[in-house]
């Protein structure tokens, strides 16, 4: 698996490197363009979450685009391989992506530039959760269809909002989407209370690790399901 | 040890619109064997079925002797492996494609890719999209030859070659060839490749092999007989492989050129055929008439 890894950072190292310092201006700029307002630390690395867990559905989208998956299949590897490296070299650069964007954030921090609005204990919690939803998600969309599951998965979730705001007007009981995202608040606040901030955040991680282990597995049963 | 470096029974695929329907097939160890056939016939779903490009319905295909599912890893790690439109990444360098892939095989030699590289005049530095068919055709074959690969798999590697590099190529394989325990499975379109190196011949058509034979066997059995239509229709129809009709008469495919002579006597005659003939009777049918 490290052949694959080590594969994979040498055809896509430079390209994702690229993309991540652009993103980089983005997050950290603008902070620092609304400099006097004060930043959610939990929900800023939600977001810059969000975006670093596109990095390694990129690699798999440029391995698409170039029709090369057909390359790391004629190596001698098996499938699950390919499967599980994909997923532990997703989870490494997105991780690592978020470490250090998180780093840069608190020595801006630090150094006065941006103001944080709370304590930055949640942080690492909120960035692996929501990385790992994103990552469970797409990898699977990715390694079937590529770019155009990746795509589809992002217009298929438009139209589901689009779907749910209009349902909402039409049909009344108010908006379908904050009421879903309060009760999702409120199975968060219950967990809370009845295990802890630790063991909240315990209870998250694992959820969202079981979630990654049933999408590894699917992608695996996919992957090995597809002709190049 | 067996003496069969690919040995298939019963391998199917279905697509829709055309199936390859039950394959039986060994490929001889230490020979060049040429896959022919006409677009579509299943050449490149046979070569992806060998590596597992594509997962097959029923059947089995063994290489080395092992499983080439239960064994993948190390079926492949033997495999030099050449794709028609090889799946390089674009925006990569020769020097970082190859950098890439070597620590897969235990046997890589960098001297030798270097070696083959400076050979073949390939440009490390440059990126794979900047290469023209040739130079991405030499590159994949200078990847393929330089893990010691005990089998050549190549769908075909000649084509879009310029004449000096394809004679190149087949040089570089026949030298391979020196060590008896290598063996090549090359498809092309090209007869006068499997003219030059092929010991077997292997004939595909609409999903079926039609026939694996030696070369020699096919060179010098095998004939072209050109007389009237009856005579032709004297002939056993065991040996007439093809028929068509022409001006003068019929030109008939025989598998035996030998017995076609006895049979008609002196006044047809019988010429060798040679590999385009053989093609060109074959993808048409045993049962075709040609119109003049």
């Amino acid at each position: 698996m490290l052949k694959l890894l080590r594969k994979d950072l040498i055809l896509n190292g430079k390209v994702i490197g690229a993309t991540y310092l652009f993103w980089s201006v983005l997050w950290l700029g603008f902070p620092i363009r609304d400099y006097g307002e004060k930043l959610s630390p939990a929900m800023w690395a939600g977001m810059v979450s969000v975006a670093c867990a596109f990095l390694p559905v990129m690699m798999i989208g440029r391995e698409d685009k170039f029709k090369a998956a057909a390359l790391a299949c004629s190596l001698p590897v098996t499938r699950k391989d390919i499967v599980l490296s994909r997923y532990a070299g997703g989870w490494l650069v997105a991780l690592v992506a978020a470490a250090v964007a998180v780093a840069a954030m608190l020595l801006l921090s630090s150094w006065g530039v941006v103001m944080l609005a709370g304590p930055v204990t949640m942080v690492p919690v909120v960035a692996t959760v929501v990385m790992g939803i994103v990552l469970a998600l797409m990898m699977p969309l990715a390694l079937r269809f590529g770019i155009a599951g990746v795509i589809g998965i992002l217009v298929a979730l438009q139209l589901l909002g689009v779907v749910t705001l209009l349902a909402g007007a039409m049909f009344g009981g108010g908006d379908f989407i904050r009421v879903a995202l309060r009760g999702i608040a409120s199975v968060v606040t219950r967990t809370h209370e009845a295990l802890g901030p630790t063991g909240l955040a315990a209870a998250s991680v694992a959820a969202v690790l079981a979630l990654n282990i049933a999408s590894c597995r699917l992608s695996i049963l996919v992957y090995r399901r597809q002709d190049f | 040890m067996t003496d069969h470096v690919i040995q298939i029974r019963g391998l199917r695929k279905a697509y829709r619109g055309f199936t390859l329907k039950d394959i039986d097939l060994d490929i001889p160890r230490g020979y060049v064997t040429g896959l022919i056939g006409p677009n579509g016939a299943g050449k490149t779903t046979l070569i992806k079925l060998i590596m597992n490009l594509v997962r097959r319905d029923a059947g089995q295909i063994k290489v080395f002797g092992l499983d080439n599912l239960a064994d993948e890893t190390t079926v492949k790690s033997r495999i030099g492996f050449i794709y028609d439109e090889p799946p390089f990444y674009l925006d990569a360098t020769l020097r970082n494609s190859a950098r890439a892939i070597a620590p897969f095989y235990s046997r890589w030699s960098d001297e030798r890719f270097r070696e083959l590289a400076g050979r073949f005049g390939l440009p490390l530095g440059k990126k794979f999209k900047a290469l023209s068919h040739g130079m991405k055709m030499k590159f994949a074959l200078a990847v393929a030859l330089s893990h010691d690969a005990d089998l050549l798999l190549m769908d075909e590697p000649t084509a879009g070659l310029d004449l000096a590099f394809r004679r190149e190529l087949l040089d570089e394989l026949t030298g391979m060839l020196q060590d008896e325990q290598k063996s090549v499975l090359f498809s092309t379109h090209i007869t006068s490749d499997l003219e030059r190196i092929a010991d077997h011949v292997m004939y595909i058509r609409d999903g079926a092999i039609v026939f694996t034979l030696p070369k020699e066997e096919l060179r010098e059995r095998w004939g072209v007989v050109r007389a009237d239509g009856l005579s032709v229709a004297r002939l056993p129809a065991a040996i007439v492989k093809g028929r068509r009709q022409k001006p003068y008469g019929v030109e008939a495919l025989v598998s035996d050129a030998a017995a076609a002579r006895e049979v008609l006597g002196e006044g047809a005659v019988v010429d060798r055929a040679t590999f385009d003939e053989v093609i060109v009777f074959m993808s048409r049918g045993s049962d075709h008439v040609e119109a003049a």
